[in-house]
């Protein structure tokens, strides 16, 4: 055994350059292994970490103004599993100004610093001092408002009087769920400060948290608050889940394309690693020949082989995940810095175990494959013919280039290129993985550019919406049509709805000019006003698992009084809610709810529509309750910053396909040395020689990014399409610009003839003598 | 008349670690053209040196070389290349052939790197096939022909860009008796119609072909004498053996 654990290290140290360079390449993908492993174990960290520092409550029920009493919140807070209470929450919806723009939100009593249970996260300022009339906000309305610390807030009390609020901090509450829309944002202010405001308290909405024993006893806790018959006072209640899922939403989506680009790098590792392992077996034929003569045993030969993979494998995937947990931090970091926390992801055995596993594991099945190949080689042939002959029939592309007239160096080279199957094969791959990552980044940024551009196809049909709080609907229709620059309107409310077995969500019940807004119907068709025809969001369809033409019964969520049956007709792209709503005419939705009557309005504008004279229409003073929103960007520049990411994992797939055009032309010189020497004897230039090699990696850079654009293309859009499944979106259409290719086949071909450049030049370098000497 | 190859005080000295190996001591050489001159020496004692010298393969340590009035031992890596295109032709022991090219493709290999018309190529490449009894032979691969056919196809691609010079080092060396005859024989006939040939060999047979016969030992050139003699080459190569 010590025999074969020196030529371990003989060989390994003999190929030094090609044995740090495989070590790199496996520490690559090791790296974006552990990224994504680490990002999917830890997704949830930074926030599960934040709820126990702040002792968040898990769940929180909201009760109608006035309808609930002492007795009821103490039966509820001692039920069995409530470890905790915040005790009754006070809160009020009104709108507030800021900067001129009117918001709907939710003004809640802060409940102090040294709160028991729920303590909020100051993210920035300080907290609120009593009786002042300072404000926290929420994170989120910092974020998509741009409030910030020492900004004013307007708020008009119940007189019709301004009282002016500053904003003292930036706070997070881990139970604000971002990802229902219909919440509105939070602001949080003393007691006193809202009881100047609005003195009526039977107005104020309660809510009560609590700590459950055990989390996930959310439902059987709700089942039994069902059961006492309470749940009638409940207007709604918020769980800790989703809550969660909000918060973690982005770092999903990151998850996703790293996982992606994992399972890239893996195969690009497992390609590398059969190549040159196969390389290095074919250029060491003869000297396997001589080790089994003298006695090596093809066990041995394994050994031998399997050790040397084993030991890069082990040293680059302990670099890669040693990389990757530094880096670890950074996929996180859209959800760490919208908490305002620190996180790092522990180290963890599982994650190093699976790592090992995958990357090392695969790299010496690879090798002991290749290994067994080279052990049962024929003793003399190995000796007598050394390297494993090549096909000998003239590839025929070099007979066509031949007859084309080519120079003999482009002939000679495309003859090479194929001359090794299974290398070529291999490399080829290699080069096609790296396109193919280029490709779904460009085909991503373009898809995006189109959307952007298109904010239909989003599902964001209007340029601006309108909400109103105490005028009327038939008087805010009145506005609205007269309003200038206003070519369309239609109003919508949202309605609670439930299913027969108790699914709830929200549905959209619209009325007005809908057929003059552009909606994106990605299947099916628009349901007709005046009938009990409804689209949906692809979520809520494969949530419910219908299809067009089924029927969806539902009743008021709470309620089984009265039962409404819909056709769907078509699917449209939902933006919220994952998808999961449903859209219908307001004169179906009635028979649902009678009261039922439209708060937002959608404005479609005139082209020149002057938007500055529309909100001095629908804003004329400080008393009027219309207040205007326009659509101006409908992406999240969240999903932009990946383009780069995946630009950068792109150019990191192209790196190890370089690597591996480098070390398979090495190889490949190598082994025809003494191919070289002859044309170098009978009169080959230097020049053509680095022509020659670089014919071969040429072309198969060439053939990869043929392959590569189509194949990509393809990947990313099922990619894009499965990920716009899973957030309930339907069918994303791929843009790309065509124009790239001719860019792009260039590139390619210039990237492989950069990674052969330096063994050709080697072999144009080399001594004619020495190579004919050692035959 | 000028010599065709001209080499004055020729010195190698190969280094491989600390250890210097003198492979020629000051060798100093002319061939004229239209002659077959033969090398011989034991293993080591410089004569595939001068050979790879002579044919612009390698560079001496010092001393100079004129092969067809160019002095190839300052010429760049390039020059040398299109030197060995133009005006040299090598044949090796080992045939050193292509193996993933026909015999025709082998064959016509440095007229195309020449960038020569292809026709015309084809025509000069159909003769010496045709010449050398392998035009039958012109579509396969070298591995399916025998030693004496693979030597004639190397032959063949020697003289394909009829070149000044042709070099042999050990043509016959790895062939039957009956194929290194024909090989040798070859050689003789090209001579005689005016071909330099500059011959490397161990054989006192393949020797006795030429018209004189150059002994090196350890890197010095000790003894001259004419072709033709088989015998008598054979006894001075045992003589030099044996002198101290």
């Amino acid at each position: 055994m010590s025999a074969v654990w020196q030529k371990i290290v003989a060989d390994l140290f003999r190929r030094r350059a090609i044995s740090i360079l495989i070590t790199i390449t496996i520490a690559v993908a090791a790296a974006l292994l552990t990224l994504a492993l680490s990002t999917l174990m830890n997704l949830s960290g930074p926030y599960d970490k934040l709820f126990e520092e702040l002792n968040s409550a898990h769940l929180w029920l909201h009760f109608m103004p006035g309808r609930v009493s002492s007795t009821d919140i103490n039966r509820i807070e001692s039920l069995p599993g409530v470890i905790d209470s915040t005790g009754r929450q006070y809160s009020y919806n009104t709108q507030i100004r800021i900067d001129g723009e009117r918001l709907g939100v939710s003004l809640r009593v802060f409940n102090g610093e040294q709160a028991e249970v729920h303590r909020l996260m100051r993210v920035e300022g300080r907290y609120p001092n009593a009786n002042a009339d300072e404000v926290l906000v929420e994170k989120f309305l910092s974020n998509n408002f741009n409030v910030s610390v020492g900004d004013t807030v307007i708020v008009t009390d119940l007189t019709g009087k301004d009282a002016f609020l500053s904003v003292v901090g930036i706070v997070y509450d881990p139970m604000y769920d971002t990802y229902r829309s219909s919440q509105p944002p939070y602001l949080f202010l003393s007691e006193d400060t809202l009881q100047d405001l609005f003195p009526n308290k039977d107005i104020w909405s309660w809510s009560l948290g609590f700590r459950l024993a055990d989390p996930e006893s959310v439902d059987s806790i709700i089942a039994e608050i069902e059961s006492m018959r309470s749940l009638e006072f409940v207007e709604s209640y918020t769980d800790w889940h989703d809550a969660l899922e909000s918060s973690v939403f982005n770092v999903q989506l990151t998850f996703v394309f790293l996982s992606a680009f994992s399972l890239f790098a893996i195969f690009a590792t497992v390609l590398i690693v059969i190549s040159v392992v196969s390389s290095c077996i074919l250029s060491q034929i003869k000297q396997i020949g001589i080790l089994k003569a003298i006695g090596f045993t093809g066990r041995q030969i394994l050994f031998l082989y399997v050790g040397q993979y084993a030991i890069l494998s082990i040293l680059g995937t302990a670099l890669g995940f040693a990389l990757g947990l530094a880096l670890a931090p950074l996929p996180l970091q859209t959800v760490t810095a919208s908490l305002g926390t620190s996180f790092k992801p522990p180290f963890s055995f599982l994650l190093l175990s699976l790592v090992l596993f995958v990357i090392s594991g695969t790299t010496m099945l690879a090798a002991g494959a290749a290994a067994r190949r080279g052990a049962q080689a024929n003793i003399i042939k190995s000796i007598a013919v050394g390297a494993e002959a090549p096909i000998r029939k003239t590839f025929w592309a070099a007979r066509l280039a031949d007859w084309l007239g080519a120079p003999i160096s482009l002939v000679l080279g495309l003859n090479d290129a194929f001359s090794r199957p299974l290398r070529a094969l291999l490399t080829g791959l290699n080069l096609t993985l790296g396109v193919m990552g280029i490709v779904f980044g460009l085909a991503l940024s373009d898809t995006l550019d189109t959307y952007r551009e298109n904010p239909a196809l989003l599902g964001v049909a209007y340029d601006a919406t309108v909400t109103r709080q105490s005028s009327t609907d038939s008087r805010t229709q009145r506005i609205l049509s007269q309003a200038p620059g206003v070519d369309a309107f239609y109003g919508e409310t949202h309605l609670q709805v439930q299913t027969w077995d108790g699914r709830t969500f929200q549905l959209r019940a619209v009325d007005g000019d809908v057929t003059k807004f552009p909606f994106y119907i990605s299947e099916g068709r628009f349901f007709e006003s005046d009938s009990n025809e409804a689209i949906v969001g692809r979520g809520l369809l494969d949530w419910l698992n219908l299809k067009i033409g089924d029927t969806l019964t539902l009743t008021l969520e709470g309620e089984d009084r009265h039962e409404v049956t819909w056709t769907i007709v078509g699917v449209y792209p939902e933006p919220a809610d994952a998808g999961q709503r449903i859209m219908v005419g307001l004169e179906s939705a009635s028979k649902l709810d009678r009261h039922a009557a439209p708060f937002t309005y959608y404005l479609n504008l005139s082209p020149n529509a002057d938007t500055d004279k529309l909100r001095a229409y629908l804003e004329p003073n400080k008393e009027s309750d219309l207040s205007l929103v326009l659509v101006e960007d409908a992406i999240p520049d969240s999903v932009i910053y990946l383009r780069l990411a995946v630009f950068m994992l792109g150019g990191i797939l192209i790196g190890i396909a370089v690597v591996n055009v480098f070390i398979t032309s090495l190889l490949a010189t190598q082994e025809k040395l003494r191919v070289v020497g002859i044309l170098k004897t009978v009169g080959m230039a230097p020049l053509q020689v680095v022509a020659m090699i670089n014919t071969a990696a040429g072309i198969l850079g060439l053939l990869s990014v043929l392959i590569g654009i189509p194949v990509g293309l393809a990947l990313t859009g099922s990619l894009l399409t499965m990920l716009s499944n899973a957030f309930g979106f339907g069918q994303v259409s791929v843009s790309f610009n065509y124009w790239i290719v001719f860019l792009l086949i260039p590139v390619i071909v210039f990237v492989s003839l950069a990674g052969s450049y330096l063994p050709a030049s080697w072999a144009a370098r080399l001594s004619i003598v020495r190579v004919l000497r050692e035959e | 008349m000028t010599a065709l190859v001209q080499a004055r005080d020729l010195k190698k000295t190969y280094q491989t670690g600390s250890v210097h190996f003198e492979a020629l001591r000051g060798v100093s050489l002319e061939v004229d053209q239209g002659d077959f001159v033969a090398i011989m020496g034991e293993s080591g004692s410089g004569k595939s040196t001068l050979l790879h010298i002579a044919g612009g393969l390698d560079k001496p340590t010092s001393g100079s070389v004129m092969v067809a009035d160019q002095r190839i031992d300052s010429m760049s890596e390039t020059e040398l290349a299109l030197f060995r295109r133009a005006e040299i032709g090598f044949v090796f022991q080992f045939f050193n052939l292509v193996e993933n090219l026909s015999v025709r493709a082998n064959v016509e290999l440095p007229a195309f790197l020449e960038r020569g018309r292809k026709k015309e190529i084809r025509q000069r490449s159909t003769e010496l096939l045709d010449r050398l009894a392998i035009a039958n032979q012109a579509d396969k691969h070298p591995w399916e022909l025998s030693g004496g056919q693979q030597q004639r196809v190397a032959i063949a691609r020697a003289f394909i860009n009829n070149p000044t010079l042709l070099l042999a080092d050990e043509p016959t060396g790895n062939l039957d008796s009956s194929s290194g005859d024909e090989v040798l024989e070859i050689l003789q006939e090209f001579n005689r119609q005016g071909q330099t040939i500059l011959m490397v060999t161990h054989a006192a047979s393949a020797a006795a072909m030429a018209k004189y016969v150059l002994f090196i030992r350890d890197g010095l050139l000790v003894d001259k004498m004419h072709g033709g003699d088989e015998k008598a080459i054979a006894q001075r190569l045992l003589d030099l053996r044996s002198e101290p």
